[in-house]
This record gives C-alpha cells, sequence and structure tokens, in this order.
C-alpha cells in the first residue's frame, strides 16, 4: 500500500514533468477534449438553468393559468366569434375558472402635454386583469367594472418615467393623448419583469389600460385577442380546458379555440431545449470521440519515443503495472487539464446562450461535476492501450544502444 | 589470484548459474544462443566476461541481470532460485538484488542526478524525502555531491557514469552488473571510472561482474571469464580478447578451464 501511494506520487509527478516538456503536443492534446467537455457543460449546464427557470417562472405567476385565444382555424375572421359579454361573463358563468381577464389591444403613439412619451400598446382590460396577471400598482387605482366607456386609463411605469423627466412630478389626474381621445391618468404600475414564457405579451411597462368598453368603442373592428384566465388550483387543467371549450361551443358553435396551460409552456421549453441538447450533445461526444482518439495517438508517440526510459525503469524494478499507472496518470493528467479548460469554456458558452434566451444564468454543481467525471473517464478509456502498450515493452530491447 | 575464493573458507555464492541454456526461435529455426552455461560468483568477487559480438554476452548478461529467462537450467541468486519466477517478481528481485551500470549511462534526461539515483527505492516504494537523503548521500560517495541538482546533459560521460554507479549502489544490490562501463568514455576517465569501480570492490567488499572487450579492464578484475559461441571459459590470463580490443580476431583461452 505505502509501495503503491508512493509510486502514484512520484508518477503523476513525472506525467505533469513530462506534460510540460511537450507543451505544444500538450495543448494540441487538450482541445479536442476542451470542445467535447465545453459541450457537455453546456448541455447539463443549461438544462439545469431551464429547470430552474421553469419552476422560478411558474412560482411567480402560478400554474392555474390557460390562455385563451381564437384559433386561426376558426372559420371566420370577420365576425366576432368571441364576444365582450361572452369573455366577462366566463368566471361567472363557469366554476372552474375562477377569473377571466380579456382583453382588446392596439398599437398606438402616446402624448402627454404636447410631447411623445413613448408608443406601445394600448389595452383595453377589465378589472380582473391586475390579479389575474398578478400585475401591481405605484400609485392610484386600476380600471374597474364602473369605468365602462370613461376616458380613464392606467399607465406603465416606462411612461410614468417619461412623463416625470418632462416635469411633472404626479402624473395622476393629468392628461394623456391617444390619436384624437384624451385619457384622465388615475394610476400607476409597479415594473414587473416580462415573463417571455407566455404566449401573450403584457408589456406592462410600455403599455396603456383604458376600460375593454371604451377601447371597443375607440378600436371599431376591434376583437378580443386573448383571455387569461385562472382556474381552481385543486382540479386537473384537462377538466377548466373542456369546460372553457363547452362554454364557447355552446355560444359560437364555430368558434375554434387555442388554449395554451402551463403543462403546454413546460412542454414547449422542454422541447427547446432538447433541441440545445441533441446539438450539444452530438458535437460533445463527437469532439470529446475525436478528441480521445487524439489523447490515445499522443500517448502512443510518447510511449514509442520513451521506450529507452520504459526499459531503465523496467531494469531498475519498476513493475509492468508500474509503468502502466505511469503512463494511465500522464492521460488521466492530460484530460483533466483538457476538462477543467472545457469547463471554463462551457461555463461561457451557457453564459452566452443565457443572455440569448434571457434565461438566468447559473454555474450548476451537477455540470461541473459531470464534466469532471467526463474528463476522467476519457482519460482512463483512451489511455488505456498506450499504458498497457508502454507495460508489455521488452526492457532488453529498449536497453540496446541505438 | 582467483583461487583465492575457492580455498579460503567457503565464501558466500551470490549467485549460481547451472546448465543455463537460451534459445531463440526466429520463424521456423530455433537458435541456441546460450548453450550450458555453469557460473558461481561470490560475495566480494571482481570479475570479467570477454566475448566477441554474437557469443551471447549479452543474453548472458541479461539473464544475470533478470532481464530475461533461461531455457533451461538453474539461476540462483541470493539463494533464491529466479528461474521460473513471474514478471513482478522478477522485477522487485531485480530491484533489490541487481545493481546495472550500462556502456550508454541510461540516465534519464528529464530528472536531475539526485532523482535519477533515487529511482530504484522509489519503485522499491520508498517515501520521497528518505529516498533523496538516501540518493545524496550515495551521489557524495562517488563524489558527484555538488552536482546533484544536474540534469544529465549538464554533465561529461564520466560525471554520468558516477551518476549511474551511485544509482545502481543506492538500492544495496548483491550484485553490480557492469555492461561495458567505460564503453562510451576516453582513456583518462575510463581509468577514473574503473578505479571506483576497484575502490568500491576493495573498501566495500561490492561484488562486481564487468561484460567488456576492452582487455585492459578486464586485466583489472581478479577472476576474468570468456565467453564464445555460448560456452563460458575461465581464464587466468584476461588477455585473451586478440590485440587491440578487437573482438573478431579475439580466440579463445588456451588452459581454458570449465567452471
Amino acid at each position: 500500500m505505502a509501495r503503491a501511494l508512493s509510486i502514484l506520487s512520484a508518477n503523476a509527478r513525472e506525467a505533469i514533468d513530462s506534460l510540460r516538456k511537450a507543451r505544444l503536443r500538450t495543448a494540441l492534446g487538450m482541445v479536442g477534449i476542451m470542445v467535447g467537455i465545453s459541450s457537455v457543460i453546456a448541455m447539463v449546464s443549461l438544462g439545469e438553468i431551464a429547470k430552474n427557470q421553469v419552476r422560478k417562472e411558474f412560482e411567480d405567476l402560478g400554474t392555474n393559468i390557460l390562455i385563451i385565444r381564437e384559433s386561426y382555424e376558426s372559420q371566420s375572421t370577420e365576425a366576432e366569434l368571441i364576444t365582450l359579454r361572452d369573455a366577462v361573463l366566463l368566471d361567472r358563468t363557469v366554476s372552474s375558472i375562477t377569473a377571466s381577464a380579456p382583453r382588446v389591444s392596439g398599437y398606438k403613439q402616446f402624448n402627454h402635454s404636447g410631447k411623445k412619451v413613448g408608443d406601445g400598446n394600448v389595452q383595453g382590460v377589465t378589472e380582473s386583469f391586475l390579479p389575474v396577471n398578478k400585475l401591481s400598482l405605484q400609485s392610484g387605482r386600476f380600471v374597474s367594472n364602473f369605468d365602462i366607456n370613461r376616458f380613464f386609463c392606467v399607465i406603465g411605469s416606462d411612461i410614468a418615467d417619461k412623463i416625470r423627466q418632462n416635469g411633472i412630478s404626479n402624473p395622476i389626474g393629468t392628461i394623456i393623448q391617444i390619436d384624437e381621445w384624451l385619457f384622465t391618468i388615475i394610476g400607476i404600475l409597479n415594473f414587473k419583469q416580462e415573463s417571455y414564457t407566455l404566449p401573450v405579451q403584457i408589456e406592462a411597462g410600455r403599455s396603456v389600460f383604458i376600460p375593454i368598453t371604451t377601447a371597443k368603442r375607440i378600436f371599431p373592428n376591434s376583437k378580443i385577442d386573448s383571455i387569461i384566465a385562472r382556474f381552481t388550483p385543486d382540479i386537473d387543467y384537462k377538466i377548466a380546458v373542456s369546460d372553457v371549450q363547452d362554454y364557447f361551443q355552446q355560444r359560437s358553435p364555430s368558434l375554434v379555440l387555442e388554449i395554451t396551460t402551463a403543462k403546454e409552456i413546460i412542454a414547449q421549453m422542454e422541447s427547446q431545449m432538447g433541441i440545445f441538447s441533441l446539438l450539444l450533445g452530438s458535437v460533445g461526444s463527437i469532439s470529446l470521440i475525436v478528441g480521445g482518439i487524439g489523447i490515445m495517438n499522443i500517448m502512443l508517440v510518447s510511449v514509442a519515443e520513451r521506450r529507452r526510459e520504459i526499459a531503465i525503469r523496467r531494469a531498475l524494478g519498476a513493475r509492468g503495472r508500474d509503468i502502466q499507472s505511469q503512463f494511465m496518470i500522464e492521460s488521466i493528467i492530460l484530460t483533466m487539464a483538457g476538462g477543467v479548460l472545457g469547463i471554463l469554456l462551457g461555463l461561457m458558452a451557457t453564459w452566452g446562450i443565457c443572455q440569448f434566451t434571457s434565461w438566468e444564468f447559473m454555474i450548476s454543481g451537477i455540470s461541473v461535476a459531470s464534466g469532471l467525471g467526463t474528463a476522467a473517464a476519457a482519460g482512463i478509456f483512451f489511455g488505456f492501450q498506450p499504458a498497457y502498450q508502454a507495460s508489455k515493452l521488452d526492457p532488453i530491447a529498449g536497453l540496446q544502444n541505438e | 589470484m582467483i583461487g583465492e575464493n575457492n580455498n579460503t573458507s567457503t565464501p558466500q555464492t551470490v549467485i549460481s548459474l547451472s546448465s543455463i541454456h537460451r534459445s531463440f526461435k526466429i520463424g521456423p529455426i530455433k537458435t541456441e544462443i546460450l548453450r550450458g552455461i555453469d557460473l558461481k560468483v561470490y560475495a566480494g568477487d571482481l570479475m570479467s566476461i570477454m566475448g566477441p559480438s554474437g557469443s551471447g554476452k549479452t543474453t548472458l548478461m541479461n539473464i544475470i541481470g533478470l532481464l530475461d529467462k533461461p531455457s533451461l537450467g538453474n539461476y540462483i541468486i541470493d539463494g533464491q532460485d529466479a528461474s521460473n519466477l513471474g514478471d513482478n517478481a522478477l522485477s522487485s528481485l531485480r530491484n533489490k538484488r541487481i545493481g546495472f551500470v550500462f556502456q550508454a549511462f541510461h540516465l534519464l534526461p528529464r530528472l536531475t542526478a539526485l532523482e535519477n539515483v533515487s529511482l530504484p527505492l522509489v519503485y522499491r516504494g520508498v517515501a520521497r524525502g528518505n529516498a533523496m537523503r538516501k540518493a545524496e548521500k550515495m551521489l557524495n560517495q562517488v563524489g558527484m555531491g555538488k552536482r546533484a541538482r544536474h540534469r544529465p546533459n549538464q554533465l561529461s560521460g564520466g560525471q554520468k557514469q558516477r551518476v549511474a554507479i551511485a544509482r545502481a549502489l543506492i538500492g544495496e544490490p548483491s550484485l553490480l552488473l557492469a555492461d561495458e562501463p567505460t564503453g562510451a568514455l576516453d582513456t583518462n576517465t575510463a581509468h577514473e571510472v574503473m578505479s571506483l569501480l576497484l575502490e568500491l570492490n576493495q573498501q566495500q567488499d561490492l561484488t562486481i561482474l564487468i561484460i567488456t572487450h576492452d582487455p585492459a579492464v578486464a586485466r583489472q578484475c581478479r577472476r576474468c571469464m570468456y565467453i564464445r559461441d555460448g560456452i563460458l571459459l575461465e581464464s587466468t590470463t584476461p588477455d585473451v580478447a586478440g590485440i587491440d580490443g578487437d573482438e573478431s580476431l579475439a580466440s579463445p583461452p588456451k588452459e581454458a578451464t570449465y567452471v
């Protein structure tokens, strides 16, 4: 045991020394492994990050959400198939739906005191829009069901900031102009991070919210573009979906609905992840194989170059397995060094992808561990044959003078 | 001179070879290189083996050095039968019993003199610190203490061979096996290295076996053997390797005695 340990430490020291002496070869040998490991790291990290992202997103939003939209498959695009009445009465009629927030919207420019303060969606909504989307107010109040046909509005935090920049410290009670209509500001929303997981964008910061009845009047051909609804948390989402389907089927037989659930959003994210995983997994495994063969080649060259050294060691009393362990350690150190660089590269790639998908970057311990594990495994796997060959070299041949 | 060991009160036998045969098969042809070698080396012996190329000299050295195994016959070293040992046991025995000195020095170029000398102890499982301390002592003993941190390419031929001798001695072997130890050195340096070996033999009773084709080297040994065509002959006069060390002209001694 003591012998094994002292030989192991001597071998490790030798291996590092030998790798340092052949710097270029070592560096080239590590590239393949580095790319392979970085792909593994990115793959595992992104999986973890996406899982975490979904968990956080729905912790925030709740999973009892339905997004109801008219499908492109609906027979008529002219007629209004979802009426305001039907939309508003949804939560009062269907017992599994606790709240529903229909929306009408149009893109407009906003002016305040003769200056442009932004452009974005004018969203016609009902009172329930605020709680259903988990929005909150900075000041004032939200549109209420008593504001039917009134020209009141609630503005997003970006617009409020812009108005304040123009010297108006309290925008509430002032007038905002949209086309030829003038709206009195009655409330300001708090900033909320936009969720990109939902199929419907709220863009609360850059929007102006007005009573849905008013919106129907000022946008003549407007249709309800979406109803965001909440169902009782203790029931299966499928029941809520079929209840909603039945409700609209009775009232508007030609209407085809597209109802998105949290389950579907999660599935969609997972399939997005699947594409990344497939891509990274194939890049990773190909480069690991290519890199591993590179390592094997380097080790075979190293063994061939050091036949004399091996023979001398054998003459001094090294056993076959001492020689084998020396070359195995060399190969493992080589792949582990490539692995460490690969981990750094992989984390950088992960960070880049997170920027692109606006997911929250984190370093997952599992990914680092799996990267190191894969690197060590590659070292053992691809180093075995050269090391075995080294251990079987005939010392007599190696000692002969060249 | 050579009779001394045999006559004095039973000296300890270090190695004993009896009817050693070694043959190699090259394709269908079997070539017998060693054809029944008998040899005893006693503790404190200083012996040389001479012979022309192809005489079986190197094969014999490999067998004595536990790098090769005889096809037939028995080899006993320090009372242990080494004829049929496995690879690991041979390695371990080689590590403990044999100290090699080679013509080409065979130092590892990446290691310092100190690290080179410590290697046999490393393979014995001695902790690095202890191995290094002992190596330093050995280097001092061969007059290389000041060059302990040098690498082989920073040393002259004679210095390299001194380091190699220190490496051969560090494991306290039963037998120092030197293969043409002065073959790569100029006359002066060769003389110094031989003096060192003789000194070690006289002062520390080190058992030394030198394989050489240099009669000047053989002449300094107490026992001289001659090998030709796989058969070993003992000679009282070492001057048998022909003129100017040209082995092709070498002839077996006239008054040969089989050992």
